[in-house]
């Protein structure tokens, strides 16, 4: 039984090789690693702290002070350190959210496509009353409920949001499945419901979920840039990427590198995930191999 | 005379990244004016794809090599401006699956006026006129009103009716059909069959059917070509082909074509002493089509069917699409739940277990699908798909014996172990529903409940699955619910068939006395629609089958048959009683003791 131990423990491992087979894939992975690893040690190479001021240099642009390689703002905090830091908590933050919506979207569109009927009319009805609700109306009776400016406030918020639209999807997909016959066949088969949806249902999902999820992550980073900017989310002197840009798009025509380095950031980011989704759902579909 | 389609030396390579795929290999071909070619061969022997070629339809990865020339044209590399011109106006295409090649939301009247104003720029109304006349001739009643309706609207057999409509719109010289019949009813098969022999003789239509199905081109056919793996490995007049092939693969056939067809009856098996193992007592099932979010609609698919299936026993279940016969299978299974009546398991009602109790129960009743493929999880390998009832129902088993029981089903139907690690999508069709099979087997039931497990196939691995369920059923005594729309494939297997109409039990009768003397009108139609696989009777048999589609029936209650019945009645239209001459042998005719001898 050698061979099919080896088949077995292989799952992951072969995810891995055809992975690593699509060269925008491995782009992908080598440029989030990239950016992970800038995000975490970047800060540290330089002299300045995120909120230190240099009153000698007020908007210097990237290359005029030694010290400052990409420039510093009006307040002549160094932009380097600034906005590693936003990528830093904007990748956190985003990550943690869309976790944390695609999870529980997953959990509740799947209960509700599976059990169907009135439990899943109930379910969905919620979610139609909530999606209702301006959500800003939601983040501001959360920022009055817990104290001000933490990130506790930023989770709550985008995750309220994030998880009504996978629900969504996952029930639509789960509805579909739901009809086709393999589930009925492990109906006959007398398989428990609970087990049809962790065998055969979610299994079955990862296609649209992975990339719904990856394009969730760059969502989340815009909205938690609209919180920040309203003056709901990051407050200063943090920096997120999204209070960055803002920022630097009210000097952009005194100080362009203000609100390039963060964009090139972020789009570079968005890119790599989006092309990693994408890579990922062919990587998992059995008819590749 | 030359020849109208000249293929030559047509090679089609698909050019895939693991290796290159000869799907056709130096095939040469000719059809002459008027004739009829039948090309007969097995999924994959690449018939399809050496028309799609010729008729310009592949696209890369396919390699085309070779030539083709339709009176005297060559139609490879031929621009796609004047391909056009010739595809639709001087080739017409009949496709397999009639209700994904016509156009959802355009109404029949204007896909078949299009191909007027397209080919022969006739005027709208010209084209409507004619599309009028197109439907008649296809035998399609009340043409004007089908004219006005979308493809959902209609039958299978009418759908594929307005595509024969379609095809012939421009007046073709050619008509290219590619399984015209495979997806539909036995009945409709033969009244299509019917109607593609009579365009033939009307006109100076030339006729190539493809398909994989013998006994299709038997009536039909001048000539059959048979392909194998790319090559055409026999070609001769049908009656040669048919009664004399020369090469082994041609007869295997032939062979496997007859034993689906009019093989000898089932010896008698199972007594009815026998426990039953799975019964219904006045089962119905009404499903309920919703109108307007708020109301609903009853839709009745299963009225007051009672049956009683013995341990060991194999019974037939026989209709047409819409008959009830997958509702019963699923009704029976408790995958549905009934309107009325109840089901027996063993003996025991099932609704009076709860949810755990009847799951484990399910081990014992086991369901084989029609789509083998569809059946199987996409995510899963075949060796996961077959342990998972195992994983179920005995979850303490050790994981070796696990795999050697998952091993052993997989060899008692015939697949070999290599096959284990695979998806389903890189099984055959064949493959795909041996493991299907095999799934239910690792759990020893005592039922089967097979629902049209071999429509789906071609006609060799019929054959083999036909054959295969018989040795199980000898060799682990289990017993079968064997549904299907072809009367002719039961013969072999099942001791009793029970014919469904419109949800309504019309005959039961142990299978001898049902093929040898059947009751019921409806019956006699079943019957008569099994091809003869004989180049001489086979269209006088299509002769008989009429063309014209059957009328709709009228009004609701009363025998379901007496719209279509040749013997009908006003009495009919009071409900059937249920009697007949012996106690195994039943139907539900109120003339059946008046009927002339079959």
């Amino acid at each position: 039984m050698g061979s099919s131990e080896a088949a077995r423990a292989g799952p992951w491992r072969s995810l891995a090789a055809r992975l690593a087979a699509q060269p925008s894939a491995r782009f992908a992975l080598l440029g989030l690693g990239v950016l992970l690893v800038l995000a975490l040690a970047g800060p540290l190479l330089s002299p300045w702290r995120f909120d230190a001021l240099d009153w000698r240099h007020l908007a210097a642009p990237p290359g005029q002070a030694a010290a400052h390689w990409l420039g510093t703002d009006r307040l002549g905090r160094d932009l380097y350190v600034r906005v590693l830091g936003a990528l830093r908590l904007s990748l956190l933050v985003s990550l943690c959210a869309s976790a944390v919506s695609v999870v529980f979207g997953i959990g509740y569109g799947a209960l509700a496509g599976y059990a169907g009927g009135r439990t899943d009319q109930l379910m969905m009805r919620a979610v139609d009353v909530l999606y209702s609700l301006p959500y800003l109306l939601i983040v501001i009776i959360f920022t009055s409920l817990l104290p001000r400016g933490s990130l506790a406030v930023l989770f709550v918020a985008l995750g309220a949001v994030g998880w009504l639209t996978s629900a969504r999807i996952v029930r639509a997909q789960t509805l579909a499945l739901k009809r086709r016959p393999f589930i009925e066949a492990a109906r006959a088969l007398g398989v428990p419901p609970a087990r049809i949806v962790t065998r055969h249902v979610l299994p079955n999902l990862i296609g649209p979920v992975i990339v719904y999820a990856t394009l969730t992550v760059p969502q989340m980073i815009l909205y938690e840039g609209f919180l920040s900017f309203l003056g709901l989310g990051v407050q200063e002197p943090r920096a997120s990427l999204g209070n960055l840009i803002a920022n630097g798009a009210q000097e952009m025509s005194a100080a362009p590198w203000l609100i390039v380095v963060p964009s090139v950031l972020l789009v570079t980011l968005l890119l790599c995930l989006n092309r990693l989704g994408d890579a990922l759902r062919d990587a998992l579909d059995p008819h590749q191999e | 005379m030359s020849a109208l389609l000249d293929i030559r030396g047509l090679c089609v390579d698909f050019h895939t990244p693991a290796a290159v795929v000869h799907a056709v290999r130096d095939l040469t071909l000719s059809v002459s004016p008027g004739e009829c070619l039948g090309v007969v061969g097995e999924s994959g022997a690449g018939k399809s794809q050496a028309f799609m070629a010729v008729l310009g339809l592949l696209a890369p990865p396919a390699r085309v090599r070779g030539s083709a020339r339709f009176r005297g044209r060559e139609l490879l590399g031929l621009a796609a401006g004047a391909l056009d011109q010739l595809r639709g106006a001087r080739i017409g295409t009949v496709f397999q699956d009639p209700s994904s090649c016509l156009t959802p939301h355009l109404r029949i009247g204007a896909q078949i006026s299009e191909v007027r104003v397209r080919h022969l720029r006739e005027s709208a109304r010209q084209a409507r006129r004619a599309a009028h006349a197109l439907l008649e001739r296809v035998h399609i009643a009340d043409a004007a009103r089908r004219l006005q309706q979308y493809p959902h609207e209609l039958s299978g057999g009418l759908r594929q009716r307005a595509m024969i409509a379609l095809a012939l719109a421009a007046s073709p010289q050619l008509l290219i059909a590619d399984e015209p019949t495979s997806s539909l009813d036995v009945t409709v098969q033969a009244q299509i069959l019917a109607l593609l022999l009579e365009l033939k003789r009307s006109g100076s239509l030339t006729l190539v059917l493809i398909t994989h199905d013998l006994g299709a081109v038997a009536g039909l056919a001048d000539r059959i070509g048979v392909l194998r793996d790319g090559t055409l490995v026999e070609c001769g007049s049908a009656q040669q082909v048919l009664e004399a092939a020369r090469t082994p693969y041609a007869r295997a056939l032939v062979g496997a074509a007859r034993a689906l067809n009019g093989a000898a009856p089932a010896r008698e098996g199972g007594s009815p002493t026998a426990p039953v193992a799975l019964a219904a007592e006045n089962l119905s099932v009404t499903y309920h089509r919703p109108r307007w979010g708020l109301t609903s609609e009853p839709v009745p698919a299963l009225a007051e069917v009672s049956l009683a299936l013995h341990a060991g026993e194999s019974l037939a279940v026989v209709g047409e699409s819409g008959s009830g016969k997958s509702t019963l299978a699923r009704a029976l299974l408790k995958l549905l739940p009934p309107s009325a009546g109840r089901i027996l398991w063993q003996g025991a009602s099932p609704e009076t277990l709860g949810p755990a109790a009847v799951r484990a129960c399910r081990a014992r009743l086991q369901l084989i699908f029609q789509d083998g493929l569809a059946s199987l999880d996409p995510r899963q390998r075949a060796l996961d798909i077959v342990a998972e009832g195992l994983s179920v129902h005995a979850p303490g088993l050790p994981v070796a014996e696990r795999e050697e029981r998952v091993l052993r089903a997989l060899a008692q139907v015939g697949l070999e172990p290599e096959l284990a690690q695979r998806f389903p999508h890189q099984l055959s069709g064949g493959q795909c529903q041996r493991l299907g099979l095999a799934r239910a087997m690792v759990l020893e039931p005592a039922v089967l409940v097979c629902d049209e497990p071999l429509s789906a196939l071609d006609v060799s691995s019929q054959a083999q699955l036909l054959e295969l369920l018989q040795a199980l059923k000898h060799r682990h005594g289990v017993a079968l619910l064997f549904i299907t729309h072809n009367l002719a494939s039961v013969r072999a297997l099942c001791e009793r068939v029970l014919v469904l109409l419109r949800g309504r039990m019309v005959e039961l009768a142990p299978a001898a006395t049902l093929f040898s003397a059947p009751g019921h009108p409806y019956t006699r139609e079943l019957l008569d629609s099994v091809p003869l696989l004989d180049a001489q009777r086979e269209p006088e048999r299509l002769r008989r089958a009429r063309a014209s589609a059957p009328e709709e029936p009228a009004g609701e209650g009363g025998c379901p048959y007496r719209g279509r019945c040749g013997y009908a009645q006003p009495a009919c239209a009071m409900a059937p009683v249920w009697e007949g001459p012996s106690a195994e042998h039943r139907l539900a005719c109120r003339r059946w003791r008046e009927l002339p001898p079959p």
